[in-house]
């Protein structure tokens, strides 16, 4: 069970429209590391984790990851508000706008659809925990790489905060593989899977 | 509805409930932290006064609060829609 606040979990307010930033940062929507799959991946992997801790690291993350999945969406209808169809067309948006026009459809950078090809739920607590590892990683970069280009600091300061929850989201992650392994039966030396071989957690 | 002190209000409730989200992670994966566990319930002290104080002046934040005299859950801007006219 979800419940929705009517309040984002850090402040957007971007003044200025920017199609050609909007462009960009939707892949943190859609794209192979964006929040859509990040929310997917945590709340579809909590079944097969057989840890309690584990499944309450993965519900909390997800649920947060929801909320980024609202922030960024909160970016990119902002960065296109208002824009006229000389800005959508110089702005190099005039693609997206043709089948979209401004509203806002989960999909990479470079045009892919979302799909459920962009993270796994593999029913190996282990095998999941280190794809979750590389996932955090994978989306700050995606943020580091964004900020590279983004001047305007109504942009940047959102995502100097979702970059930030990548780092800590890592952490927590990192300490929860941690956990998994101490559990382990002391014979399966290569991490084999605790949720379907028996012997194995 | 808008506002300097609606944004203000609403500034402060996003601070209680970050610094709530933030310790209840924490806590996952420390849950024998007394320290943080202390500091995750003054946290959810502080965001039950700070949506209080907003819902009181603002409108609801959760359903749970909506319906007065009239159904105004949907009166009130959504989280993209801050600050617009």
């Amino acid at each position: 069970m979800w419940t929705y606040e009517k309040a984002m979990e850090y402040p957007v307010h971007i003044k200025n429209p920017d199609a050609r930033l909007a462009k960009a940062i939707m892949s943190q929507l859609g794209g192979p590391d964006g929040e859509t799959g990040a929310a997917m991946r945590y709340l579809n992997q909590r079944y097969a984790m057989p840890y309690a801790r584990g499944i309450g690291v993965l519900t909390d993350i997800g649920t947060e990851e929801l909320n980024h999945m609202e922030m960024v969406a909160s970016i990119l209808y902002q960065l296109t508000r208002n824009l006229t169809v000389e800005e959508i067309v110089a702005e190099g948006f005039d693609a997206y706008f043709v089948d979209h026009t401004t509203g806002v459809w989960p999909c990479a950078a470079s045009g892919e659809p979302f799909n459920a090809f962009m993270f796994q739920s593999t029913g190996d607590p282990i095998a999941d925990l280190t794809e979750d590892l590389a996932a955090e990683q994978k989306a700050r970069l995606t943020y580091d790489n964004l900020l590279r280009m983004i001047d305007d600091p109504d942009v940047r300061d959102p995502i100097l905060f979702l970059r930030e929850r990548e780092i800590v989201h890592f952490e927590r992650f990192g300490e929860t593989l941690v956990h998994v392994t101490d559990q382990l039966n002391c014979k399966n030396v290569y991490a084999m899977n605790p949720a379907f071989d028996s012997p194995a957690g | 509805m808008s506002g300097k002190d609606r944004d203000d209000a609403l500034l402060a409730l996003q601070q209680a409930k970050f610094t709530a989200i933030d310790l209840a992670l924490f806590l996952d994966t420390h849950p024998d932290c007394a320290a943080a566990n202390d500091a995750y319930r003054s946290a959810v002290f502080a965001c039950e006064e700070a949506e209080a104080a907003f819902t009181d002046r603002f409108g609801p934040v959760c359903q749970r609060d909506a319906g007065g005299d009239r159904w105004d859950w949907t009166d009130t801007p959504w989280p993209w829609q801050e600050r617009e006219a």
